[in-house]
């Protein structure tokens, strides 16, 4: 009879104890509208990217935790690396400052690698958004090809407005990645350089956007080569 | 019998108790799934908003009105993207000071006000926070479109849109 007695407190105390744990689990509601953006950009010698968290968030807390809880600070954190195969290495992961819970988070890691044109370098990247009470509510990563695109153009007419047509005229073997075929420029030149950043994204083509064009008359080492 | 019910009871309680204080560290399920309910922009980039697209650009490329030599040419290259002529560019580029120091201003205060509010076990209007942030990024967006040509305000507008490309954005929605 005593031991069934036992059997029974026993479990009435473990049927307790799971509706506790229930509540305790319920003890944190996250809400919150971060977003992740990142960037890439040239001057035609550096590749400059960034990586940027931003939104705001709540964090709401069951009364009955409360005496459970510690002071928590959540902490907006970026990873940005540039990394050129077989070479250089910049970046990592750079933090902002700790804030309160309920506070609005943004935060930006600034990169930046100096690249010849052609050269591929990798950008990895990665957010997060860290309870120091329990760990990342928010994350996501990505990862992006980057690279100076030059085209070679030669000039083929002069037009009576004053302004050069020129075709593109790649030197040797070489090919442009991201140039069109014709380039309305300046007079009077021979040659012009478009310089583009060239950026793959996953598994999508290439995206090409402008840097700037130089123009020239001969002179070593123009014509450069096409990437 | 006595012994061995004792023993038993002990056995459950032993089990019982550190999986309390267990649950009470991982107190939610949104921290095992960081990245539950986000739009992929490269994938779906109708799924961004126009509003937050504008928003996650203008903060990432503008700057404080005096800013270091490294900034500047960073916010150069990343202008330079857009293909505008240097007069649009430079109008760009006083918009955006502007967006910055207001921007910060609106996190910074309302930062403060809602660590006060924590403190005391009281909540921070964040839907106002949001209201008073969307409408500095609109009011912004108004502000270039005034201020460009046409033809500056078209570049810069769909360079934007292809931004979302770049852009990963959680729906919100209440994670528990």
């Amino acid at each position: 009879m005593k031991s069934s007695l036992w059997w029974l407190a026993a479990f009435i105390l473990m049927v307790s104890a799971s509706a506790g744990r229930a509540t305790a689990q319920q003890c944190i509601t996250f809400s919150d509208d971060l977003a992740a953006y990142t960037d890439e950009s040239t001057d035609g010698t550096y590749i400059y990217t960034s990586v940027a968290i931003d939104g705001s968030e709540e964090m709401i807390i069951n009364p009955t935790c409360a005496p459970y809880l510690p002071q928590y600070v959540h902490t907006p954190w970026a990873y940005n690396q540039l990394s050129i195969p077989g070479g250089a290495i910049v970046g990592g992961w750079e933090s902002g400052t700790p804030v309160c819970p309920d506070c609005y988070l943004s935060f930006t890691n600034d990169q930046s690698i100096a690249a010849n044109p052609g050269v591929n370098v990798d950008f990895e990247w990665q957010v997060e958004a860290i309870c120091s009470g329990g760990g990342g509510f928010f994350g996501t990563d990505g990862f992006v090809g980057i690279a100076i695109a030059v085209t070679t153009f030669h000039i083929v007419t002069v037009n009576a407005d004053g302004t050069g047509t020129f075709k593109q005229a790649c030197p040797g073997t070489t090919r442009a990645s991201c140039g069109a075929q014709n380039l309305l420029g300046r007079q009077p030149t021979i040659w012009a350089e478009e310089y583009q950043l060239r950026v793959t994204i996953g598994g999508s083509g290439p995206i090409c956007s402008p840097v700037g064009i130089v123009q020239y008359f001969n002179g070593p080492p123009a014509p450069f080569p096409c990437t | 019998m006595r012994s061995i019910a004792m023993l038993t009871f002990l056995a459950l309680l032993s089990m019982v108790y550190p999986a309390q204080a267990q649950s009470v560290v991982s107190t939610s399920s949104a921290h095992e799934h960081p990245q539950a309910n986000i739009i992929d922009g490269a994938a779906h980039p109708e799924l961004i908003p126009d509003l937050t697209a504008y928003r996650l650009y203008l903060v990432m490329v503008s700057k404080q009105s005096n800013p270091t030599d490294d900034q500047k040419k960073r916010q150069e290259a990343q202008l330079r993207k857009i293909g505008l002529q240097e007069a649009d560019r430079k109008t760009l580029a006083v918009q955006l000071s502007n967006f910055y120091s207001e921007y910060q201003n609106l996190i910074q205060t309302f930062n403060q006000k809602a660590t006060v509010a924590w403190a005391r076990g009281e909540r921070p209007d964040i839907e106002s926070l949001r209201l008073q942030r969307d409408q500095l990024v609109q009011s912004t967006r108004d502000a270039l479109k005034a201020a460009l040509t046409a033809n500056g305000w078209a570049l810069l507008d769909a360079h934007v849109q292809n931004e979302k490309k770049h852009m990963k954005i959680r729906v919100k929605e209440e994670a528990q």
